[in-house]
């Protein structure tokens, strides 16, 4: 195995979530597995083959290691006695006797059912999915796998924390990071209202004091506070907004629907690009909505070198890379290895 | 290798990302001090939920639960003087946070750079909308902006409706990256316990946002929106029951079988049907009886019920009995408390520059008396602004 360099270089992480595990599991591991391995750890995934967009994606610059479900603890057995980290699931965890350097991340969805359930039924009883979408329509989940991801962030925090302490010769682990807990964490703002007032907040749809309105060749999120509201005035020149219905907080709130209808009016004929520079002038946070695609063409995110170009079959693709430059630098993202090819160079 | 209860964090960020960040690293043991300008304190005392009778106005609730466990300085940075006492800090610090709009760092004399100077272990955290440079670089916004110009909006939503964000009760990329810089920041410390020297790390929210879409930036095409539909599963979505309440449902392939057993066929339609025959907790443990993941969709108090059940470390009782922000982890050798309860702007100042800075009490109070720092006076009258402790010139 080859060191790509890093502040984690010389870190041994061993993923490996069991074959019956929620989805959710594999994902949140995935995750936390893809920035320790950008930060140049080397980590070793355990499981079964295939590939999909997601698993290019989390799985990038891992070596995989393909098995069946009878081999499963056999690998990981095998694998985990030398890493330094074993990120898995509490089932997995169960059969294994880990040695004293190792230090293991279980990942959970809920403490009553660690193994059972969705993202989508962990976000329904964390709360989120009553905080989006339409109040007459069904609750929304956020697109991709925002809570699996959330937990794979936790669990690299965790995972850094925990080396940390044992190469101070101190104890560390197991950590532990459960994808419902994450969800509440995130929720905080929502369940602080709902214990002091006893009211919860929900979704409020079209008269969200933030929404998205069509604008002249897609959608703007229009995004903005107290202290945004003069400057949103005098930026957009209307004289509607300065209807003494929409003079304070209170009376913005109490004709929120009316307020959000003017500002669709006045935001239809203006272009994503107007709207940036109007933003960009006028120290506003509208959003333009950008999809993945034009995102790859976008000139600032070019600029900051954030895709980066990786080959996987042959084919050339754009991948986001670890969020954060190191004075300046950035990580590039490893190569993708196949499952069939690294099972050679292991049994072999 | 140094563990995080020797490291000494000086917290510059305001409202959620760069607070919050914070706020984590005090959960893994870093002694964390909040830094306020008395002419400028954290937006987040002000916009940050009612505050009851009985509660201070400088401490609504929503700033208590972001900035437990942390001492807080006054320092106004723009007096040279002051500046010059957080520039002794960083000295004797090893981070420092920041989620200013990009260019105040600099307009302080306090970019990386001068930090550098002062102490050249140190660990400057930018937590940016955008990053620290780039044609955006000076734009700014709230999480539900950044939801919308990294991807993940153009992905949300109803099948066939506009995009779609969480909004102001979640501000979903506000609440990441604190989780994101928290870790980068362990990882750089953990990095200079190897040798490692000072760094900077620029991090743009938009960037963490589209990273938590990553998937779809590989896709041939923009994926369409799909409700809640998820590729690779069958059936997906949350179903109105007989009593208003809504059931989220995930069925895997191997699972058709089971709904087709319980509701006469395996589509979508059908499972709609027998949710809206029986009520929500009824339709939620029958469809789990059958080994399909179900639960009913829970508002706040139905999931402050569940607390001890299903959740237990994400919100915690301070050491005052408030309810505060909890901990995204736990590890079994090292328990986590919530430590401190959120402190008025400079209550600790004379503390931390005595203890931390090493300045006596009459350079202190000839500093406060500058108006270059301020102590929090708790007999001064409860304006909403710093009761500023006032101390004869000498």
């Amino acid at each position: 195995m080859t060191s790509r360099g890093g502040p984690l270089s010389r870190v041994v992480v061993v993923e490996a979530i069991g074959p019956d595990a929620p989805d959710a599991l594999g994902h949140a591991a995935g995750l936390c597995g893809r920035m320790a391995a950008d930060l140049g750890a080397t980590v070793i995934r355990l499981a079964p083959s295939g590939k999909s967009e997601t698993g290019v994606f989390l799985h990038h610059g891992k070596r995989l290691i393909a098995t069946t479900a009878e081999d499963f603890l056999r690998h990981v057995a095998i694998h985990g006695a030398g890493a330094d980290a074993l990120i898995c699931d509490s089932g997995t965890h169960a059969h294994l006797s880990l040695g004293p350097q190792t230090i293991a991340v279980l990942i959970g969805m809920s403490l009553d059912e660690p193994l059972r359930g969705s993202e989508l039924t962990a976000e329904a009883r964390c709360g989120l999915l009553d905080l989006i979408g339409d109040p007459d329509r069904a609750p929304l989940r956020l697109a991709g796998h925002q809570l699996a991801y959330s937990a794979g962030l936790s669990a690299y925090l965790g995972l850094v924390a925990a080396l940390t302490q044992r190469d101070a010769g101190r104890p560390a682990g197991p950590v532990h990071v459960d994808l419902l807990d994450v969800g509440v964490w995130l929720n905080w703002k929502a369940l602080s209202t709902a214990a002091r007032t006893g009211q919860s907040p929900m979704r409020p749809g079209a008269k969200a004091e933030w929404t998205i309105v069509p604008c002249r060749d897609g959608y703007v999120a229009l995004v903005y506070r107290i202290q945004e509201w003069t400057s949103l005035k005098v930026a957009t020149g209307d004289a509607r907004l300065a209807d003494p219905r929409f003079e304070t907080v209170a009376r913005r709130s109490q004709n929120r629907a009316e307020l959000n209808a003017i500002l669709a009016d006045i935001f239809a004929g203006k272009t994503r690009a107007e709207i940036r520079t109007m933003a960009l002038s006028h120290k506003l946070p509208l959003g333009p909505v950008w999809t993945p695609e034009e995102l790859k063409r976008d000139p600032h995110m070019i600029e900051r070198g954030y895709f980066q170009p990786v080959t996987v079959d042959g084919q050339v693709l754009a991948m986001p890379s670890l969020p954060v430059l190191w004075n300046g630098r950035a990580f590039p993202p490893g190569g993708f290895a196949h499952a069939a090819q690294d099972n050679r160079t292991i049994s072999g | 290798m140094i563990p995080m209860d020797q490291c000494r964090v000086l917290d510059l960020g305001i409202i959620t990302a760069g607070a919050a960040t914070s706020a984590v690293l005090a959960d893994l043991g870093a002694e964390v001090i909040k830094i306020e300008s008395p002419s400028y304190k954290d937006p987040f005392r002000i916009w940050s939920g009612e505050t009851f009778p009985g509660e201070h106005p400088d401490l609504p609730p929503f700033f208590r639960m972001t900035n437990r466990g942390k001492l807080n300085a006054g320092i106004d940075l723009k007096h040279p003087k002051g500046r010059d006492v957080f520039l002794r800090l960083v000295a004797r610090s090893d981070v420092v946070v920041e989620n200013f709009s990009r260019g105040v760092m600099e307009r302080l004399g306090l970019d990386f750079a001068t930090l550098k100077r002062a102490n050249p272990n140190i660990i400057l955290a930018s937590i940016s909308s955008q990053g620290e440079y780039g044609p955006d670089a000076r734009y700014v916004s709230f999480g539900s902006t950044l939801e919308a110009m990294a991807g993940l909006a153009a992905l949300t939503g109803y099948e066939g409706g506009a995009p779609v964000v969480s909004g102001i009760a979640l501000n979903y990329p506000d609440q990441v990256v604190a989780m994101f810089a928290a870790g980068m920041i362990a990882t750089a410390w953990h990095a200079r316990g190897n040798g490692a020297g000072g760094v900077h790390l620029d991090m743009s929210q938009r960037e963490l946002t589209s990273f938590l879409c990553g998937e779809a930036f590989l896709a041939a095409a923009t994926p369409a929106r799909r409700g809640n539909a998820q590729p690779g599963i069958p059936v997906q979505d949350c179903y109105r029951a007989d009593d208003g309440q809504w059931v989220a449902v995930t069925i895997r392939a191997e699972q058709l079988g089971a709904l087709k057993g319980l509701a006469g066929d395996d589509a979508a339609p059908a499972l709609a049907a027998w949710v809206a025959g029986r009520t929500a907790p009824e339709a939620a443990a029958d469809l789990k009886a059958h080994g399909i993941d179900a639960a009913q969709v829970l508002d706040g108090r139905g999931v402050l019920a569940q607390r001890g059940v299903a959740w237990t470390r994400a919100l915690q009782q301070g050491k005052d009995s408030d309810m505060v922000k909890g901990f995204l982890f736990t590890d079994d050798a090292r328990p986590m408390t919530p430590s401190r309860p959120a402190a008025h702007c400079g209550a600790d100042t004379r503390e931390v520059l005595h203890r931390v800075g090493g300045y006596s009490q009459a350079d202190i109070d000839a500093l406060i008396a500058s108006a270059a720092v301020a102590s929090y006076d708790q007999d001064a009258p409860a304006t909403g602004t710093i009761g500023v402790e006032v101390v004869a010139a000498q």
